[in-house]
């Protein structure tokens, strides 16, 4: 019943909110995404960002004392955050995957990988145990593991980070979902073994049509592979478009501050300085009025202290939610290139 | 800012400030007692593979490598934080294997190390106005009987403000706390400072301040600094020259320009070509 | 000035402030009532002389076993003494024989726990082993043992208790110090050129210490209930020493008629542990002053 053009998940306005002992803390304040089948969708931001929160949402994975206090989630036109606790099992099952930073412990040590596989196909895709066996061995063999029949037998302490991150990108696909969700499936990796998995990610989901929702606080990795990007700040979403927009032509300080501060292989040998941001992300239980950027923005305007972060169209798909739009005029430096190094 | 660094003239000019050559450092060789009870195998492990190399005054020098390739336990061995079995290592010419008691102790003070975690590299029950100042005490540096004095200039050499002094390092942001690891380790005036991983752990924006600050020491104060890192790009910003580790051997070391630029060896091409580069194209509507 | 001073003030400035506020928090509520009980206990046990309306032996046979009354607020026991004076006096003698026989343990457990776990090697080897054996020697063993060299009173429970009780904390000081010594902060101490007795005493034994409070807020309640057990047994403090045990003991004939005798100096001890339990709840929940293990 899914309508090929539009989102497979849509976020709207989503709050997140702890109530912890030491008073209330909000780990996101607004956030509105939507990512489509076949389309990998980028969610950058650093520490207190809310970036984590926000892609747990889409599962209702929210650790208590977090809770969802705010906002829609809808999936293929459902509403995820009103499905009943059975419902939602079987939503978790089948049609969404998500796959974490620390392949290690998700996965269990004292079972054989190979087994942990059959288990998801038994138990959720209800195969019988030979089927589930070949099936397992061909899932491992379509995430690039070659042997698998001696593989299948192993531990995961048995595997090294990479591989296990692909056990981990098959268990999470083995019930043909049709999102994925990965917090941060590379930062523990090696950069080679992390070049290879986001080729397989890239792969699986244009093989499949899978929507893949990839949060990273690595600009580098997103701009790799995803076909838009949302960026977090302070527990919003600052600025969304295509990749290649934000890239070249973004259009919030907090993004193009964090693309200058991004360092870069080209800068070898020359004696340029990165231009950093000062200060240091916001604390989750800071409440600041008005923009939650404003206290290290350069471009600070007495406007500032009174916008609702508000996102707002720049082009077609682009928005930002920054009023003061320094850079709308005069755009022909690419923020890659050497002009905007100090 | 004299008072801080004590830059020392060396023995000798044009000497390299650290040669390490031929280092090499196994893990496993010798089993402890319950080890060999219990008869367990334990494979030998070759961290360090005969390394060698030189850092000059006043010179950055990265040193990358995947996790495994034995950079943090090469820069733990030029410490004696870790006993190398075999090679040499000198400060401005002394042998630092070699040295025991006071002699090590002076030589330690020469070279300090800034570690990864800034969440664990901080005593957590010591004011950040003590820690500074006992380091500056224990070494008896010029100025350390002004505690307030001192300390002062110490958080100014890292760009913090003097009221940080007070605080506790809970209080502080990780960025926060990585100054205050770096202006400990300036506090007893070292010539040399190994960065391990020392950015790794912060956050990207907060990373490019870090970077900022060991280019002004290099810089402003003349320090040398053995910056060892996975990331590539992290190099590519700060070092002048850079050497890539593999399995414990040093594999190419040159001019950044070079390595990034026209690099020798097949892992160090490994390494470039496996770096994320952007697509901008893609499929979105 | 490089680039970094210019973008480095006022913003970061305010940030900074923020961020202290927020991350000052202060002891947890079950810590502080519990504190607050223990402190009520300890004034009344040191100002017992000055706040008790009583002797702790003023015998007056005319107001044998009175119940409690505002003359006598715990009432009176067999001999027409003032339970509640006699009270205090006894809290004082036990808690001073407590804090005497459990705190000076804690010392030298953390110290001789935290050299075994900061050197390892022979050292370890040595100083483990002989934790072990303390450990596994049988407690109650050992402390009738000495109360039948010694004779009964107070002298059994000084020599016994600190015997075994130091094993524990050092055991619990060393598991963690093997820990800690990898802590980047401990290395560097090794990488600053600290001396070694500077590195354990300043830096690693401050944050050892935490787990043994908490310890200790079980292991000081133990040790008054083996000290009350022990004179409730006559083998103890004696008569007529004004002792919680003791106390108890003699009211138990008169249980039926006088309860409060051997009742409500029950319900101090009870207090006591309460006051200590929740101190060791907070201890554990909370972040008094922050600290890593």
């Amino acid at each position: 019943m899914s309508v090929v053009a539009g989102p497979l998940l849509d976020i709207e306005g989503l709050r997140v909110e702890f109530d912890t002992p030491h008073g209330r803390i909000v780990g996101v304040r607004s956030a509105s995404l939507s990512v489509r089948p076949g389309e990998i969708v980028g969610l950058v931001g650093e520490t207190g960002s809310g970036k984590t929160l926000a892609c747990r949402s889409a599962m209702r994975l929210v650790p208590s004392p977090g809770r969802i206090t705010e906002g829609h989630v809808t999936f293929d036109g459902r509403d995820v955050l009103a499905m009943s606790s059975r419902r939602l099992r079987q939503f978790r099952a089948h049609e969404v995957g998500m796959i974490f930073q620390d392949p290690f412990s998700s996965l269990n040590p004292v079972l054989r990988v190979g087994r942990q596989l059959e288990e998801t196909l038994r138990v959720n895709l209800g195969l019988a145990t030979a089927e589930a066996r070949t099936r397992a061995l061909e899932l491992l063999a379509d995430v690039g593991i070659r042997d698998p029949e001696r593989r299948a037998l192993s531990y995961p302490h048995e595997f090294s980070g990479g591989m296990r991150q692909r056990v981990m990108i098959a268990l999470a696909t083995a019930s043909q979902p049709r999102l994925l969700l990965a917090d941060e499936p590379t930062t523990a990796l090696d950069v080679t073994t992390q070049a290879q998995i986001l080729k397989l990610l890239t792969r699986l989901s244009r093989e499949r049509e899978l929507a893949v929702l990839l949060v990273s606080h690595d600009f580098g990795v997103i701009a790799q592979v995803c076909d838009r990007v949302a960026v977090m700040y302070g527990g919003y979403i600052v600025e969304t478009g295509p990749i290649g927009a934000i890239y070249t032509n973004a259009q919030h300080p907090y993004t193009r501050a964090l693309l200058e501060s991004i360092p870069r292989l080209e800068s070898a040998g020359k004696k340029t300085r990165m231009r950093a941001i000062a200060g240091d992300p916001p604390d989750p239980t800071d409440a600041v009025s008005g923009c939650v950027f404003k206290l290290r923005c350069r471009h600070r305007q007495p406007v500032c202290d009174t916008i609702s972060m508000k996102l707002d169209p720049v082009s077609p798909g682009h928005e930002t939610a920054c009023p003061v739009r320094p850079f709308a005029a005069a755009d022909e430096q690419h923020v890659t290139g050497a002009g905007a190094r100090a | 800012m004299s008072a801080g660094t004590g830059m020392s003239a060396g023995t000798g000019t044009g000497q390299p400030l650290l040669r390490v050559e031929s280092l090499s450092k196994t893990f496993g060789l010798r089993r402890t007692l319950a080890e060999r009870i219990a008869r367990t195998r334990v494979q030998p492990f070759r961290a360090v593979d005969d390394v060698s190399f030189t850092l000059n005054r006043g010179e950055i020098l990265g040193l990358a490598g995947e996790s495994g390739s034995g950079k943090t336990t090469l820069a733990r061995c030029i410490i004696r934080l870790v006993e190398p079995d075999e090679g040499t290592i000198e400060v401005d010419g002394v042998d630092v294997r070699a040295a025991r008691g006071t002699r090590l102790r002076e030589l330690r003070r020469r070279m300090q190390m800034v570690f990864q975690d800034p969440y664990s590299s901080l005593n957590p029950r010591m004011s950040v106005g003590t820690a500074l100042h006992e380091a500056g005490r224990v070494h008896n540096r010029p100025g350390s009987e002004n505690r307030d004095q001192f300390v002062r200039e110490a958080l100014e050499r890292v760009h913090l403000s003097a009221s940080i002094a007070r605080r506790r390092p809970r209080e502080l942001s990780g960025g926060q706390r990585q100054r205050v690891a770096v202006a400990r380790a300036l506090a007893v005036g070292p010539e040399l400072l190994i960065a391990d991983e020392a950015v790794s752990a912060l956050d990207v924006s907060v990373q490019a301040q870090l970077l900022n600050l060991f280019l002004d020491l290099r810089d402003e104060l003349g320090v040398a600094i053995l910056f060892v890192a996975h990331q590539l790009a992290v190099l590519a910003e700060v070092a002048d020259r850079v050497g890539i580790m593999n399995d414990g051997r040093l594999v190419e070391i040159g001019e950044a320009a070079t390595v990034f630029g026209a690099p020798q060896d097949a892992y160090t091409r490994a390494l470039l070509e496996a770096h994320p580069r952007p697509h901008l194209s893609g499929a979105s509507t | 000035m490089s680039t970094i001073d210019v973008l480095e003030q006022p913003p970061a400035q305010e940030l900074v402030e923020t961020r202290a506020r927020g991350r000052f928090r202060g002891t947890p509520m079950e810590a502080k009532i519990g504190a607050g009980i223990l402190i009520v206990l300890l004034l009344a046990a040191v100002f017992a002389p000055l706040v008790a309306p009583y002797g702790s032996n003023e015998l007056d046979f005319t107001h044998v076993y009175s119940a409690p009354s505002w003359s006598h607020l715990f009432g009176t026991d067999g001999a027409g003494r003032d339970l509640f004076s006699r009270t205090l006096y006894a809290l004082r003698l036990d808690l001073a024989i407590v804090l005497v026989v459990t705190y000076p343990s804690l010392v030298i457990g953390v110290l001789v726990g935290a050299v075994a776990g900061y050197f390892g090697g022979i050292t370890d080897a040595v100083l483990a082993r002989l934790v072990d054996v303390t450990i596994a020697f049988p407690y109650m063993v050992l402390v009738i043992a000495v109360i039948a060299i010694v004779g009964p009173g107070v002298k059994g429970v000084l020599i016994a208790v600190p015997i075994i009780s130091w094993a524990l904390y050092a055991r619990l000081a060393r598991s963690q110090m093997l820990v800690l010594r990898e802590q980047p902060f401990m290395l560097a101490t090794v990488a600053l050129g600290y001396s070694t007795p500077r590195a354990l005493l300043r830096h690693a034994v401050p944050n050892l210490m935490r787990s043994s409070l908490i310890y200790s807020t079980l292991d000081v309640v133990a040790n008054l209930l083996l000290l009350t057990s022990l004179a409730y047994l006559g083998l103890g403090a004696q008569p007529p020493t004004a002792e919680l045990g003791t106390i108890i003991a003699d009211g138990q004939s008169a249980l039926l008629n006088a309860w409060w005798v051997s009742t409500l100096p029950g319900l101090v001890v009870v207090l006591f542990g309460l006051g200590a339990g929740l101190v060791g709840d907070g201890l554990s929940h909370g972040r008094m002053r922050g600290g890593m293990l």
